[in-house]
C-alpha cells in the first residue's frame, strides 16, 4: 500500500508522455496539412472547372448507392445525386432488403419500372429480386436485393456498373452539385497513378430539410451535431489531408469514396467480413499496392461534398462511435503484418504506428486516466490548482487544432457564414469537457465488443422529423 | 505554487496565447474574403450595367479604390466573369508594371514561389501581355507538373490561335494528362480546325483517336465524316471507337454503313460502339443487324444492343419476334427484354397492341422479372 503513491506518480508520468507524444503527432500532422491544404486551394483556383463539367472527354462515373431502411431521406439522396454536375454519369441504388419501403418510395418519387437488364457477376452477391429504371431519369438505376449488408451491396453495385470510375456513397447522403467534379478533379490529373479519392461530408440532423430550402443553416442544429461537425472537420482537413500528402491516406470514408474499378476488381471488392467496408478496403488497397511495389495514389480533398445525417441523442452517437472503434481495432489487427514493416513504406511505418497510438491505445489511456487521475489528487499529489491548470491546456490545445481545422477549411471553401465560424471556434475548448466524454465511453465500449469480436451493425436510429415548416 | 503548477502555467499560456492567435487569424481573414466578395460584386455589376464595350471604365472606380495586392487576391481566388477577370489582370499589368510578373513567371524555386510563379503567368496570359506566350512554352515544358497543369488550364481560357497551338504541341509531345488537354481544346472559342485535323492522320495510336474524338467540333463539314468513316477501319481499337463515337454524332452518307461494317469487329469495345452509334443516327433499318448483338459473348455490347433496339421503337419488334424462340438463351431472354420494355413503354396503339399479342402467344407466361446473367 506504501508504494500506491508511487506507482500513481509513475501512472501519471505515463500519461502524461502519451499525451505528450499524442500532441506532438497531430501537431506535426497539422503543420503538414496546413501546407496541404493550401497547396489544394491553389491548385483549385487554377483549374477551369466549368469546361471540365461540360466536357465530352470528361471519364464518365458509376455513383454506387446502398441504401437499407433510408426511406425517410432517400428520395432527396438520390434526387441530389441526380442533380450532380458532372458531364456523363450513372446512379446505381441498391435496396438492400430494406423493410421501411424504401423501395417504394424510390419507386413512387422517380417513377421507377421494373425490368431485366444485363448481369455481370464479377462477385457473388445475395439474390438479386428486381432492376427497375426510370424513363424520367434514364441514368438512375435501383437494384433490389436480399439483405447481405453494405458490403454485399456495394458488390452488387459494381457487377451492374457500367463505367471506369465508381464512386461509393450512402444512401442517406445529400449531395452538393460539384461533388463528383471536385473528386475527379483529382484523379483525372493523374489517372494512372491515383486510385482513389475521398472527401468529406458535413453532419446535419435532417441533411433533406437542408436541401429543400427548410433548415437555414448549421445554426438551426444542435449542440451535439455542431461538436460533430467539428470532429469530422478535425478528422478531415488536420487528418486525413495530411495523411494523403505523407501517403497514407488509411480511411476513405463510406459516405463518399471514388476508386478506379480495375482495383476495386483486382483486390477482390468490398469485404462482408468486418463491421464496416470502408476502413478496411482501404487497407487492402494500399496493403496490395506496396505488396507488389506498384505505384499508386489514394487522396482525400478538404471540401465538404454533402450532408449527411449525425446522431441527435448522445445514446445514438456512442452506439455509432463504439462501432467505429471496434472497426479500426478490427482492421488494424487484421493488417498488423504491416505495422512498422518498411516494407510497406509509409503506410507501415507512419500510418500504421499513427493509428496504433491515436485510436487502438486511446481507450486504454482514457480509462487508465479516468481511474487514476481522481485518486492522484485524493492522495494529494496533484493539487487542485495543477488538475485545473492541466484540464484548461488540454482544453486550449484541442482548441487550437479545432481552429487550425475551421481556418483551414474556411480559406479553401467559405462553407460557414462569419459568425457560424466563430461560434465554433469558440466551442473548439470547451468540447472536452461534455463532447470528450462521450466519446471515451464509446471507445471504450467498442473496445470490448471487438475482444468479444461483435460484428453486428446497430445503426442508429433515425433522428426524428417534425413536419415541413 | 508548486514547480508542476509553474510549468503548467507556462504550458497555459502557451496553449491559450496561440488559441487566441488562430481564433483572431480565422475571424480576420474571413473579414477581408468578405471585403474582396464586396469588391467583386462591384465590378461585376459596374461592368454588366455598362456592357462589355466599355468595361475598363466602368470598373475603374471600384479598381481604383482597391490595393494591387487586394485585386490580385481577388483575381486569383474567386471564379470571376471572363471580361472581369481580364479587366482587372490588364489593370494590375499597368498598375504594377508587366517586369515584375514576368520575373516571377520565369522560373520558381520551391513551394512559394511556383504558386507565384503559376499566378504570375495567370496574370500575363489573361491580361493579354506580349511575352506571355513564351512564358506558358517555358511553362509547358517544366518539370513540375502542377506548373504544367497551369499552365495547360491558362492556354485553355486565352482565346488566342496561338494558345490552342501550344495545347496541341502539349498534346503530341504528352507534356500532361491527355484527356485534360483535348478537353480544353474540345471547348476552345475560336475555329481551330485547321490545327486538330492533322490529328487524325498522325502516326501514333493515341493521337488518332483523341483526333477522331475531335473532330465532333467540325461535324457540319463534309470531309469530316469522311474521314471519321476512314477512321472506323484503323488498325486500332481504340481509333476505331473513337471514330465510331463520333459519327454517332456527326452523320454523314456514309455513316450508318461504316458503323454496320463494324457491328462484327473483333474487338467488343469497338461492337458496342457501333450499336450505340447507329443508335445514336436513329438508324432503326440496321435492328436486324444489331439484334444478333444481344447473344454477343461481352455483357456490355449485350447491354448496348439492347438500350438501341428500345431506342429504336417498334421497328426493332418485327426483327425481335423470330428471336424469342431461339435456342440461344441470351437471345431469346434479351429480345424478351426487349419486347417486354416496349410493350410497357409504348402508348396503347395498336401497334403496341400487336406487340403485346405476339409476346403472349410466344411467351409461355409472364416475365419472369430475373435478372439475366
Amino acid at each position: 500500500m506504501t508504494q500506491l503513491p508511487e506507482i500513481l506518480n509513475w501512472a501519471v508520468a505515463v500519461m502524461y508522455s502519451y499525451l505528450f507524444l499524442v500532441y506532438c503527432t497531430i501537431g506535426t500532422l497539422v503543420i503538414v496539412a496546413v501546407g496541404e491544404n493550401a497547396r489544394l486551394a491553389r491548385q483549385e483556383r487554377h483549374e477551369d472547372q466549368d469546361v471540365l463539367s461540360r466536357s465530352r472527354q470528361t471519364i464518365p462515373v458509376s455513383i454506387i448507392a446502398p441504401a437499407y431502411n433510408e426511406a425517410v431521406v432517400i428520395a432527396a439522396s438520390v434526387g441530389s445525386m441526380l442533380a450532380i454536375d458532372y458531364p456523363e454519369f450513372e446512379v446505381i441504388v441498391v435496396n438492400d432488403g430494406s423493410r421501411d419501403g424504401t423501395l417504394h418510395e424510390l419507386v413512387r418519387t422517380f417513377d421507377l419500372r421494373r425490368r431485366d437488364v444485363p448481369l455481370r457477376r464479377v462477385f457473388d452477391t445475395r439474390d438479386v429480386r428486381g432492376v427497375y429504371t426510370s424513363d424520367k431519369y434514364p441514368n438512375l438505376r435501383v437494384i433490389d436485393k436480399k439483405n447481405g449488408g453494405k458490403a454485399d451491396a456495394l458488390n452488387c453495385g459494381i457487377n451492374f456498373a457500367r463505367y471506369r470510375y465508381l464512386c461509393t456513397v450512402d444512401g442517406d447522403t445529400v449531395f452538393m452539385p460539384d461533388a463528383l467534379l471536385e473528386g475527379m478533379r483529382l484523379a483525372l490529373k493523374d489517372p494512372a497513378r491515383v486510385v482513389g479519392v475521398t472527401s468529406q461530408v458535413a453532419i446535419n440532423q435532417k441533411p433533406e430539410a437542408v436541401l429543400e430550402g427548410r433548415m437555414a443553416s448549421d445554426r438551426d442544429e444542435s449542440l451535439l451535431t455542431q461538436l460533430q461537425q467539428l470532429d469530422y472537420l478535425r478528422a478531415f482537413i488536420n487528418g486525413r489531408v495530411a495523411w494523403s500528402r505523407l501517403a497514407f491516406m488509411l480511411c476513405s470514408v463510406g459516405a463518399f469514396a471514388i476508386w478506379r474499378r480495375d482495383v476495386v476488381e483486382e483486390v477482390g471488392g468490398f469485404s462482408g467480413a468486418f463491421t464496416c467496408e470502408d476502413i478496411e478496403f482501404t487497407f487492402r488497397v494500399h496493403e496490395h499496392f506496396r505488396r507488389l511495389k506498384r505505384p499508386y495514389r489514394i487522396l482525400s480533398l478538404a471540401k465538404i461534398v454533402g450532408r449527411t445525417e449525425g446522431p441527435d441523442t448522445v445514446r445514438a452517437l456512442v452506439s455509432q462511435r463504439s462501432r467505429w472503434q471496434r472497426v479500426i481495432t478490427e482492421t488494424v489487427w487484421h493488417y498488423r503484418r504491416m505495422f512498422l514493416n518498411p516494407r510497406y513504406g509509409a503506410v507501415g511505418m507512419l500510418g500504421m504506428p499513427y493509428y496504433v497510438l491515436t485510436e487502438v491505445l486511446a481507450p486504454l489511456f482514457q480509462v487508465a486516466s479516468v481511474a487514476t487521475l481522481p485518486l492522484v489528487w485524493w492522495l494529494g499529489l496533484f493539487t487542485p490548482l495543477e488538475f485545473v491548470l492541466f484540464l484548461l491546456v488540454v482544453m486550449f490545445a484541442n482548441g487550437v487544432i479545432t481552429n487550425a481545422a475551421l481556418v483551414m477549411h474556411d480559406q479553401a471553401s467559405r462553407f460557414h457564414t462569419p459568425a457560424q465560424l466563430w461560434r465554433l471556434m469558440l466551442l473548439g475548448p470547451v468540447e472536452l469537457l461534455w463532447y470528450r466524454p462521450i466519446l471515451f465511453w464509446a471507445q471504450a465500449k467498442g473496445m470490448v465488443g471487438f475482444f468479444r469480436g461483435d460484428k453486428s451493425w446497430h445503426k442508429f436510429d433515425r433522428n426524428r422529423r417534425g413536419p415541413a415548416v | 505554487m508548486t514547480g508542476l503548477a509553474t510549468w503548467l502555467c507556462s504550458a497555459l499560456a502557451v496553449t491559450f496565447g496561440i488559441w487566441l492567435l488562430t481564433f483572431g487569424v480565422g475571424l480576420l481573414s474571413r473579414r477581408a474574403f468578405e471585403r474582396r466578395a464586396g469588391i467583386r460584386n462591384r465590378l461585376a455589376s459596374a461592368v454588366s450595367l455598362r456592357g462589355v464595350s466599355d468595361a475598363q471604365e466602368a470598373a475603374g472606380p471600384a479598381l481604383r479604390d482597391a490595393s494591387a495586392r487586394v485585386i490580385e487576391r481577388i483575381v486569383l481566388e474567386t471564379k470571376l466573369p471572363p471580361a472581369v477577370e481580364a479587366i482587372c489582370c490588364r489593370h494590375l499589368l499597368e498598375r504594377r508594371g508587366p517586369d515584375g510578373y514576368r520575373r516571377k513567371a520565369r522560373a520558381h524555386k520551391g513551394e512559394a514561389s511556383r504558386w507565384r510563379r503559376i499566378e504570375a503567368l495567370r496574370i500575363l496570359a489573361l491580361g493579354g501581355d506580349e511575352d506571355a506566350f513564351t512564358l506558358l512554352e517555358a511553362a509547358l515544358r517544366d518539370r513540375d507538373t502542377e506548373v504544367v497543369g497551369a499552365a495547360v488550364n491558362v492556354l485553355g481560357r486565352v482565346p488566342d490561335r496561338r494558345a490552342a497551338d501550344m495545347l496541341v504541341r502539349a498534346l503530341r509531345g504528352g507534356l500532361y494528362a491527355d484527356s485534360r488537354i483535348v478537353t480544353f481544346l474540345d471547348a476552345f472559342p475560336l475555329d481551330i480546325g485547321d490545327l486538330i485535323w492533322p490529328l487524325h492522320n498522325h502516326d501514333g495510336a493515341r493521337l488518332r483517336a483523341w483526333g477522331a474524338g475531335l473532330l465532333q467540333r467540325y461535324g457540319h463539314h463534309p470531309a469530316t465524316s469522311e474521314a471519321l468513316t476512314r477512321l472506323t477501319e484503323d488498325g486500332d481499337a481504340f481509333v476505331r471507337k473513337a471514330a465510331l463515337v463520333s459519327l454517332g454524332v456527326v452523320g454523314g452518307p456514309g455513316a450508318v454503313r461504316a458503323a454496320q461494317a463494324r457491328l462484327t469487329d473483333r474487338v467488343g469495345l469497338v461492337r458496342a460502339h457501333a450499336a450505340r452509334a447507329l443508335g445514336a443516327l436513329g438508324a432503326c433499318e440496321t435492328a436486324w443487324q444489331v439484334a444478333p448483338l444481344l447473344g454477343d459473348r461481352e455483357w456490355w455490347v449485350r447491354l448496348a444492343a439492347r438500350q438501341v433496339l428500345e431506342s429504336f421503337g417498334k421497328e426493332a419488334a418485327w426483327v425481335l419476334i423470330p428471336l424469342l424462340a431461339s435456342d440461344d438463351p441470351f437471345l431469346r431472354d434479351g429480345a424478351e427484354a426487349v419486347m417486354t420494355h416496349l410493350v410497357r413503354r409504348a402508348d396503347p396503339t395498336p401497334a403496341a397492341n400487336w406487340i403485346a399479342d405476339r409476346l403472349r402467344e410466344v411467351l409461355p407466361g409472364p416475365p419472369a422479372g430475373e435478372v439475366l446473367a
